[in-house]
C-alpha cells in the first residue's frame, strides 16, 4: 500500500489502514516523545494523543507534506503543549513548597535512561539527556529530530514548520548550548569528585 | 579537569548509534478502545447550515435593536406633581358628578 492509498483508506475510516499507519509510525512517535519528555508514561500518553489526532484530523490533511512529516508535526506540537503544562504545574509546586505543603521539587540530577542507548554509553547519555532538558523547547525538539530520530534538516524543518535555514540555526544553537551546559556540569562534578577524594584521603590520614 | 573536552565529546557522541525506543504492543488496543468509547463522531456543519444560522442570529439581533429603538420613542413625557394629582383624582372620582340628589 503506497502513501496515497493509505491516506485514502484512513479518510474512509478503514481500521486495518489505521493499524498499518500505527505500525509504521508508532515507534517514531513514541521515541520522539520519550526523548523530549524523558518519561515513559508521558511518552505513551502523547503517542495515544497523536494517533487519536491522526484519526480525527486525517480529513483535513492537505498532503502538502508527507504523512510522516505531518505525524512528526503533530507529535512535536503535542510535546510542546505537554512541556508548557508541565512547567505551569512545576511553578505551582514551587509555590506550594514555599508554603510547606509537600516536597514537590525534585533534585536536579541526571536520571533518564533512554532504552535505545548502548550499554557502554549509558552514563554519558544520561548526562546528555540531562543537558538536553536544559535547552529551550524548540532547540530540544530540533536536536531530537535531527540527532535522535535521524531526520534530514529538510524533513525536520518541515516537521517543525520552519525554514531549513531557521532549523539549521536552531540546531547550531542547541549544540552550542549543550556544550556549555555539559562543560559546566563536568566542571562541577569532576571538581566534586576530586574534593570528595581529597576529603576521603584526609580522613584516612 | 584536563579531560573535560574528551568528556564533552564522548557525551555528545553517546547517542550516535542510538536505537529507537519501541512503543508498547498494547498501545494500539488502548487507542482503539479510547476511540470507540470516549470519542463521539466529530460533528461537521455544512457551509449552508452555518450561513443560515448566522443569518438567523443577525435577523434576531436586528429585530431586538429595532424594538428597543421604537420603545425608546414611545416613552410618554414626564408629568409634574400637580398634573399627576389631578390625573389620580380623575381616575378615582371623575370630573362630573353623576349622582342625582333631587329626589
Amino acid at each position: 500500500m503506497n502513501q496515497q492509498e493509505l491516506i485514502q483508506q484512513l479518510i474512509q475510516g478503514n481500521e486495518s489502514a489505521y493499524r498499518a499507519c500505527f505500525n509504521l509510525f508508532s515507534d517514531r512517535v513514541h521515541n520522539t516523545a520519550l526523548s523530549i519528555l524523558q518519561n515513559q508514561q508521558d511518552a505513551e500518553d502523547i503517542t495515544q494523543e497523536v494517533f487519536i489526532e491522526v484519526y480525527r484530523s486525517i480529513k483535513s490533511f492537505r498532503q502538502e507534506a508527507s504523512l510522516q512529516t505531518w505525524i512528526y508535526t503533530i507529535t512535536t506540537n503535542k510535546c510542546n503543549d505537554h512541556l508548557k503544562k508541565q512547567r505551569s504545574k512545576k511553578r505551582f509546586a514551587f509555590l506550594t513548597s514555599i508554603f510547606g505543603d509537600d516536597d514537590a521539587l525534585q533534585h536536579d540530577k541526571p536520571h533518564f535512561d533512554h532504552p535505545g542507548v548502548l550499554l557502554e554509553n549509558k552514563e554519558h547519555a544520561r548526562v546528555l539527556f540531562f543537558a538536553l532538558n536544559k535547552l529551550p523547547d524548540k532547540q530540544k525538539m530540533a536536536f531530537t529530530l535531527s540527532r535522535i530520530e535521524g531526520l534530514s534538516n529538510k524533513e525536520a524543518a518541515a516537521a517543525m514548520q520552519t525554514s531549513v535555514s531557521a532549523f539549521e540555526s536552531l540546531l547550531h544553537r542547541a549544540n552550542e548550548n549543550l556544550k556549555t551546559t555539559l562543560s559546566d556540569y563536568y566542571k562541577n562534578n569532576l571538581q566534586d569528585g576530586a574534593s570528595f577524594y581529597k576529603t576521603f584521603l584526609l580522613m584516612l590520614y | 579537569m584536563n579531560n573535560l573536552p574528551e568528556h564533552i565529546k564522548r557525551t555528545l557522541q553517546s547517542i550516535d548509534r542510538i536505537e529507537r525506543a519501541e512503543a508498547s504492543p498494547f498501545l494500539f488496543g488502548k487507542i482503539m478502545d479510547k476511540l470507540k468509547h470516549e470519542l463521539p463522531e466529530p460533528i461537521y456543519y455544512g457551509t449552508k447550515m452555518v450561513v443560515r444560522f448566522a443569518l438567523t442570529v443577525l435577523v434576531i439581533g436586528a429585530l431586538n435593536a429595532a424594538s428597543v429603538h421604537i420603545a425608546k420613542k414611545q416613552v410618554p413625557p414626564a408629568l409634574d406633581e400637580n398634573t399627576l394629582i389631578q390625573k389620580a383624582a380623575q381616575e378615582y372620582f371623575g370630573l362630573e358628578d353623576h349622582f342625582n340628589y333631587n329626589y
